[in-house]
């Protein structure tokens, strides 16, 4: 089921004509998916501690006391 | 931050070339267009058949007697070729060059009519062996990378520009020109289409933000011939030049493609105009008779 | 990927023109500039400190993060992190039944201080299309010790619009609680399938699966649960949790906005605890003039809580699970904060200097939960980070 969803998008999106020239704004750093590493790991270490979920954005690292 | 627009112009490939682009200080500009330039005279230096220190004048020195080393560059620029050549039906042939030998474009008149079947017997990208590391060219064969590496460069010299941060400008190497990036003010970049007809003057202005514009024509070279004007593309399998079509503009992503589709469209001869409709870009073909196919609008919307 | 091919021939007009596009994408000058998996060209040091402090006097952070980035060669970048936590002030314990019935929260007496000293690094090389990246880490706290290994393999297609992303990682984790004679372990992997997607010339979107096993000593030995007309117990959880996370992120450009960019992210998780939470972020980076940025950002977060969760039991629940943690209960939480970034291009012999300042407020409510499944209000409570940060590149 996952893999025809994906398949669906992929053939979606293979239509769509982004030109490699048409990517420079994509690569402005406000465009970037993580905009600020040390940002995010300190927020997400922070709700790690105070909150039940963990996953999803990945680079899963080590455990620590505070949970 | 605040730009300022920047214009440098310079003589490079034979031709007039112009960078025009937005930087935020002239410490940056100057920066962004010498590694341009620097660039440009890379690809000049390596693939020019008038330097006998250029990659090519080796390849060329060496047909029929030896392998000679060629990059990864070379080696894609041959596969490009190869791509045109298929396109093309073996219209469009990088060994094509040494046809110009039974002509003189500079006098414009025929220079040797016998000669032309024996120099057809010298032509035919598909005796060219190439692979990774080499290339092997038979005895009386030459390449000649003029009408792919000029567009090379400016499709390369854009991305240079956009690589350390130039999002608005345009680059312009005899007339072939790529458009990375609108005006800071979002207008578009008003480029002008030179009149066949009457080659100094301005047939129309098109408005491009993205893209690329390259031109094909006998402008400055043709000969005339039993009263027939020829342009100086030359077709590899009558060794003659083509007649019917007298110029072709065509706008597409990358100049190069924009470059080697004006090229193909000249070698169709006759059957130019139908062929470039189906490529479903904007282009405009000049016949021989002085007629236009205008087909740059709708509005240039890559 | 027969039927996808298809799709596609149908779809695009397969003229001369666009064969040669394919084939001019081939050469090395026009190879696309900008893709979502690059790797830094230039040396990157980042410190940055923050400041993390709850309501009510009770537990503050001082955060200490040092990130480091050289590049070797052309594909290949060492990074290195250093972070230390200092941790003071007092924690939840447990929650005793009130003469009205209501749970009350008991705290930690005393101002503890705890430090815990974390380093990572990881090696990332690229051979296009495909990059990959091997990391670890050694986190030490005078009770935990924590050291985990992960690897990832991004492979980038479809000329680049497409990036698909392989990941694990492992941690074994050694706990021993001060006070107790206790040496307990536990391990922790997690797995992430993830796949980003260029849109269109303005969007970016991201969806990530992750998969996460944990297994051991899952209990918080500092909690205690209080079982009315028993007393105290020690927090007692299952010794396995499974864990999934679907995450979807959305990056919108808008170029007339002075290059604004939109970023939404929404995560579902679950477990097997029976725990499902839902996240809501977003944020807007908002170029100003002369390199200076505002990013404000807001978040909702909501989740149900454990299936061994109560704010205190009663002597007769015969349960062999119990948790009065206060991260194990119901609750919802709303947080919102801006940041204020200002950035020199080539100042001095650098290639860019900036500084960061950051205010961030998190309130937390069992009233903002989605399903009212929570305990009531008596775990409210609300913090604030500040942040300070200098990155250079050189």
């Amino acid at each position: 089921m996952k893999i025809m969803l994906l398949l669906c998008l992929i053939a979606l999106f293979g239509c769509t004509q982004v030109k490699p020239w048409q990517r420079d704004r994509l690569a402005a750093p406000q465009m970037a998916f993580d905009t600020d590493p040390l940002e995010t790991e300190l927020r997400q270490h922070s709700a790690f501690s105070k909150e039940a979920s963990s996953g999803g954005y990945g680079g899963g690292g080590g455990g620590c006391g505070c949970n | 931050m605040t730009l300022a627009l920047f214009d440098v112009a310079f003589k490079a490939m034979g031709s007039p070339c112009r960078f025009q682009f937005y930087a935020h200080s002239p410490a940056q500009a100057r920066n962004v267009s010498d590694l341009a330039l620097a660039c440009v005279q890379r690809l000049e230096r390596k693939y020019s058949r008038y330097r006998s220190d250029s990659l090519v004048s080796r390849i060329n020195d060496q047909a029929g007697s030896g392998i000679v080393p060629i990059d990864q560059e070379t080696k894609a620029l041959l596969e490009y070729a190869r791509q045109c050549y298929q396109e093309s039906g073996g219209l469009f042939d990088i060994t094509s060059g040494v046809l110009a030998e039974a002509f003189d474009f500079q006098q414009g008149r025929v220079r040797d009519l016998a000669a032309i079947d024996r120099l057809c017997a010298r032509v035919g990208f598909d005796r060219i062996t190439y692979d990774a590391g080499c290339i092997t060219v038979p005895a009386g064969m030459a390449l000649d990378f003029g009408g792919i590496v000029k567009e090379y460069a400016v499709d390369t010299v854009a991305g240079l520009f956009q690589q350390h941060g130039i999002e608005h400008g345009l680059v312009e190497l005899g007339g072939d020109i790529r458009v990375f990036g609108a005006q800071p003010d979002g207008r578009a970049w008003p480029i002008a289409v030179r009149n066949p007809n009457r080659p100094d003057t301005i047939y129309r202005r098109i408005q491009v933000s993205q893209g690329a514009v390259a031109s094909s024509g006998d402008y400055e070279r043709f000969i005339e011939h039993d009263g027939v004007r020829y342009s100086h593309v030359l077709n590899p399998k009558t060794g003659w030049p083509v007649s019917s079509v007298k110029a072709v503009t065509v706008v597409a992503e990358h100049c190069l493609v924009a470059g080697s589709l004006t090229t193909i469209a000249m070698l169709k001869d006759a059957a130019a105009p139908a062929w470039l409709k189906a490529q479903n870009l904007p282009f405009l073909c000049c016949l021989a008779d002085g007629r236009m196919v205008d087909h740059l609008n709708p509005a240039i919307n890559l | 990927m027969v039927a996808v091919e298809a799709v596609v021939a149908v779809t695009k007009r397969v003229t001369a023109a666009a064969r040669l596009s394919a084939a001019a994408l081939a050469l090395p000058g026009l190879m696309p500039s900008a893709e979502a998996g690059r790797v830094e060209e230039s040396y990157q040091a980042d410190f940055q400190y923050g400041h993390y402090a709850e309501s009510d006097q009770r537990m503050s952070v001082d955060i200490y993060q040092l990130h480091g980035a050289v590049p070797i060669g052309e594909a290949m970048t060492v990074s290195a992190n250093l972070v230390r936590d200092v941790v003071s002030g007092a924690s939840p314990m447990f929650n005793i039944k009130q003469r009205d019935g209501k749970p009350g929260q008991v705290l930690t007496g005393a101002s503890i201080r705890d430090q815990r000293d974390a380093a990572s690094g990881s090696l990332s090389y690229a051979f296009d299309p495909v990059t990959a990246t091997l990391g670890g880490g050694y986190s030490a706290e005078d009770d935990y010790i924590s050291r985990y290994v992960t690897g990832q393999l991004s492979y980038e297609f479809n000329h680049k619009l497409s990036t698909l992303t392989l990941a694990g990682s492992v941690a074994f984790d050694q706990i021993e609680p001060t006070g107790l004679n206790l040496k307990e372990n536990k391990s922790n992997q997690q797995y992430l399938l993830g796949w980003s997607q260029v849109i269109d010339k303005n969007t970016l979107l991201k969806l990530n699966a992750t998969f996460g096993y944990q297994e051991g000593f899952l209990s918080d030995p500092y909690k205690s649960v209080f079982f009315d007309g028993r007393g105290l117990l020690a927090d007692t959880r299952p010794t396995r949790r499974y864990q999934w996370a679907w995450l979807g992120q959305l990056v919108r450009y808008f170029k007339p906005l002075n290059q604004a960019a939109w970023h939404l992210d929404y995560r579902f998780y679950t477990d097997s605890w029976d725990i499902d939470s839902h996240t809501l972020e977003m944020s807007w980076h908002q170029p100003l003039f002369e390199g200076w940025m505002l990013v404000p950002r807001l978040r909702y977060y909501s989740q149900n809580q454990a299936e061994f969760y109560q704010a205190f039991f009663s002597a007769d629940d015969s349960v062999n699970r119990f948790s009065s943690d206060y991260r194990m209960a119901g609750f919802g939480a709303l947080s919102g904060g801006v940041k204020l970034t200002r950035e020199w291009l080539a100042p001095g012999s650098l290639d860019s200097l900036k500084l960061q300042v950051g205010f961030d407020y998190y309130d937390r409510k069992a009233a903002y939960q989605l399903a009212g499944d929570n305990a009531g209000d008596f775990a409210d409570y609300h913090a604030y980070t500040v942040t300070a940060s200098v990155q250079v590149r050189f």
